[in-house]
């Protein structure tokens, strides 16, 4: 799939990747921070999607209701987010506001205010944010499996961090960690739309050519433990309907491990695509797949979803199930395993790793279908890769054959490396 | 500034079949890929009374089988495709949506005619996906959001209206639903008039229109109908409930107003003063009080629906059980002051700037364009809808802002709902 990009450094390290889409009187620009929860510690955790908040709160040079004028003014939308690996944040305004948003990122890079009482305020704003998701079952089944399964890597905690670290965080730690990795040669900025490439280059090195490459950053070192045996985690909380979740350890995107187990991915579920941004990876699996038909398609669970991301280290395999009322969660718990341990129902052919290849192939084209999510995952892959193996995607996807797939699922998909989470509701909550 | 985009004007392909079936297609050149979207007036706004729950039962079964295919043939034919299908069900429509690559489409597209006109019904699917209904329906009563927004609607509506049911209906309606009664409600409600198809994507519109001619010129169907939602009387008093789910976290709220059908001309008042209110930046005036200075909510806006008859106008927020009041204050206090006083000549420039800029955005990928074209049919916009959005957001002032805060932000006359671990 040919994409046209133009990639640049300058020299004080800003990565500057750029994508002329001239169809639509439109630019999207992200701007991608490597510094995401694995980059925390203990005390600190959350603090990367904190600093996030604090960064829409006004610059020395953009007062915090001029942030947001200047995108609206222009029809734009604007958002951010923190993940494990990182913390992006875009615009996708009309062209026209394409100075705005280049000198609106500069000031965000260096110059935000973190005024001591915004940082008050926001919080009790992020604390609210981590109790709206202790509302939901999954996230908190979540919590726990990942905590379990991974238990030395810094993608131990989640993004939203602890409650007692975020009740105890100052202003001083969350300024001080913004200055250390907000830096020019730590970051990489995406530029996608309508727009004159020669031109674009100039503002952004006039705006950021003059910012100072910043210290060299530490690097998380810690490598998970090979994991030699099951591990299982309960929750047992108030709520209506059982769920049950099964966690393996996974292959960081680079690795080469990664695309033989999207493949298989496919084969379990049918192939979802590569873009966190997309809907489509959270959504349930498709009904000709195996997991489907022998998890749903029997009565015992309502929905069954699987999630292989694309991260920076290796991170974790998800398969969930909801269990239908009135049925037996151990019993979908074995069926789970059934499919994805034992190779239940699953086509071990040629034609089954091609229709999978060809659903990734398909999902790729779909999700790259606007300016935004063009911008995103080149940003994304330049990140935590290269954006130029993303570009492969079809090229790698067409090295997988049905050997590595097995290998893959032999290697990967079994007791000894299994995490297993159930969230068991207790009776008459909510009533 | 040329803005050849809209200047090209956005007429799209437009033909009604003999049927009375609508197609609406849109050429969208550099697109590999095409979305066939297919909406209804086949939702609880068809239902009679007991029959809650029924309109989303019967569309959750059409790609379950038809008369000539498995649920399991169906599955595969989109699947091996790395096609999408998927349905929606709101208060008023069924929509089905079909996401496949150019070259599928000539395949799938007489597939998903197939699934709308014939489905099967059979006793083994219905009680899979019956299975399936009534799972949600437990989840959704463990789930704030959920409950704080089905409990405001019905509130908000007289019993039986169309607005107030969950689209899902409730666990004693879903298990009373036979064969019968699903096939007869297919019967009744699917049909070619009040049927809409958009498609975009690197298609030729004259291509799609014969390949929905072939699978679609001859459908019959008895039902099909022309929407329409009655208009409940207004005033009232405040209603109030709370449900208690101490073991919650968080608190969520859905305070919600009688809005305005989307034809009516008022409308796009009421749309600038919606996004002065709840939806601007962080939330609007609401988010900006209760979420930006005060630090209540993670999320506190306002929402306006869209519909036929006056679809709520809806505030939502997430707030700590101890903040509950405060936040409620809040919010009051915006409406209040909009209410009483307007918006600034600023913040009118703001929305307007916002509204009418936002629109290469909306109509930028397949399915923008797919749901902007349903829009203007659904609701007799007229194809020159798009161009003439920026005048109709242009021509909307500060009296006019005023007077649609006026007429829907009714503060002696809401309906509030509260789930979580609130007081008793």
């Amino acid at each position: 799939m040919p994409l046209e990009v133009q990639s640049h450094r300058l020299e004080n390290g800003l990565t500057v990747l750029l994508h002329q889409a001239r169809t639509v009187p439109l630019i999207s620009l992200w701007a991608w921070y490597h510094v995401g929860s694995k980059n925390e510690r203990p005390g600190l955790t959350g603090i990367s999607h904190w600093v996030e908040h604090m960064n829409f709160k006004g610059t020395e040079g953009i007062p915090k209701e001029e942030m947001k004028a200047l995108v609206e003014r222009a029809g734009g939308v604007w958002n951010g987010y923190t993940w494990i690996d990182q913390t992006a944040y875009f615009e996708t305004t009309r062209r026209e506001a394409l100075p705005e948003v280049l000198r609106l990122e500069a000031e965000r890079m260096a110059r935000c205010v973190y005024d001591p009482l915004e940082t008050e305020t926001e919080r009790t704003v992020i604390i609210s944010e981590l109790h709206g998701a202790e509302n939901d079952p999954h996230h908190l089944l979540e919590i726990e499996v990942v905590a379990a399964a991974i238990k030395a890597h810094p993608y131990h905690w989640p993004t939203i961090g602890w409650l007692s670290d975020l009740q105890t965080m100052t202003r001083e730690d969350l300024f001080e960690y913004y200055h250390r990795y907000y830096v020019p040669s730590n970051t990489v900025l995406a530029l996608v739309g309508d727009f004159e490439a020669d031109e674009a280059l100039d503002r952004i090195a006039t705006e950021f050519g003059a910012l100072p490459p910043g210290e060299p950053l530490p690097v998380v070192r810690t490598r998970e433990p090979e994991q030699e045996g099951e591990r299982r985690v309960v929750i047992r909380r108030e709520g209506t309907t059982s769920y049950v979740a099964l966690a393996y350890p996974a292959p960081a995107f680079s690795d080469p491990g990664f695309y033989p187990f999207l493949v298989l991915d496919g084969l379990l579920a049918g192939g979802k695509g590569i873009n966190l941004w997309s809907n489509r990876m959270s959504q349930g699996a498709r009904h000709s797949s195996p997991l489907y038909r022998h998890v749903v398609g029997s009565g015992l669970a309502s929905e069954v979803s699987t999630q292989l991301l694309p991260t920076e280290h290796p991170y974790l395999y998800f398969v969930w199930a909801t269990v239908q009322a009135g049925r037996n969660p151990s019993k979908v718990e074995g069926a789970l395993r059934d499919v994805v341990e034992g190779g239940a129902g699953i086509d071990w052919s040629e034609e089954a790793v091609e229709r999978a290849r060809h659903q990734l192939r398909a999902a790729f084209a779909f999700d790259m279908d606007s300016v935004t999510k063009i911008g995103h995952q080149l940003g994304y892959f330049e990140t935590i890769a290269d954006h130029r193996d993303f570009l492969r995607f079809g090229e790698n996807l067409d090295t997988v054959d049905l050997d590595d797939v097995r290998r893959t699922a032999s290697t990967c998909l079994g007791e000894t490396r299994r995490t297993t989470g159930r969230y068991v509701p207790l009776e008459g909550t909510n009533d | 500034m040329t803005e050849p985009h809209q200047q090209r004007g956005f007429s799209p392909y437009r033909v009604v079949l003999s049927n009375g079936f609508t197609l609406l297609a849109k050429e969208n050149p550099m697109s590999p890929a095409v979305v066939a979207a297919l909406s209804l007036p086949a939702g609880p706004a068809a239902e009679r009374n007991g029959e809650r729950g029924l309109s989303h039962f019967v569309a959750r079964l059409l790609e379950r089988g038809t008369a000539r295919r498995s649920a399991q043939a169906i599955a595969e034919s989109i699947d091996e495709r790395g096609a999408a299908l998927d349905t929606d069900v709101d208060q008023e429509t069924v929509e089905l949506t079909l996401e496949t690559l150019l070259e599928d489409l000539p395949r799938l597209l007489p597939l998903l005619a197939e699934l709308m006109r014939e489905p099967s019904f059979r006793e083994e699917e219905i009680e899979r996906v019956r299975g399936e209904i009534l799972t949600q329906l437990r989840e959704d009563q463990d789930d704030t959001q959920a409950v704080a927004e089905d409990t405001v609607r019905a509130l908000l509506y007289p019993s039986g209206h169309p607005y107030g049911r969950k689209v899902e209906g409730d666990e004693a309606s879903v298990r009373s639903f036979n064969r019968g009664d699903l096939h007869g409600f297919h019967e009744q409600a699917y049909g070619p008039r009040g049927a809409i198809l958009a498609v975009a994507g690197g298609v030729e519109a004259e291509r799609v229109e014969v390949l929905v001619s072939d699978c679609l010129g001859d459908w019959e169907g008895r039902g099909g109908m022309d929407l329409t939602v009655a208009t409940p009387p207004g005033g009232g008093a405040i209603r109030r409930r709370a449900y208690r789910m101490p073991r919650k976290s968080q608190v969520d709220l859905a305070l919600a107003f009688l809005g305005l059908p989307r034809s009516d001309p008022q409308y796009y008042s009421a749309l600038v003063m919606n996004y002065i209110l709840g939806q601007s930046g962080l939330g609007g005036r609401l988010g900006h009080n209760v979420r930006d200075r005060q630090g209540l909510a993670y999320y506190c806006y306002s929402r306006l629906e869209t519909g036929r008859g006056p679809a709520p106008l809806m505030i939502r927020a997430g707030v700590a059980r101890e903040d509950v009041d405060r936040a409620l204050s809040a919010i009051t206090e915006e409406v209040r002051r909009m209410a009483q006083d307007g918006a600034t000549a600023e913040e009118l420039k703001q929305a307007k700037a916002y509204l009418i800029g936002s629109l290469p955005r909306a109509a930028e990928t397949n399915h923008g364009l797919t749901h902007l074209l349903i829009l203007q049919e659904r609701y007799g916009l007229g194809d020159d809808y798009l161009r003439d959005f920026p005048d109709l957001i242009g021509a909307v002032e500060l009296e006019d802002v005023a007077e649609a805060a006026n007429q829907l932000l009714a503060l002696d006359s809401y309906a509030l709902a509260l789930a979580g671990p609130v007081e008793a």
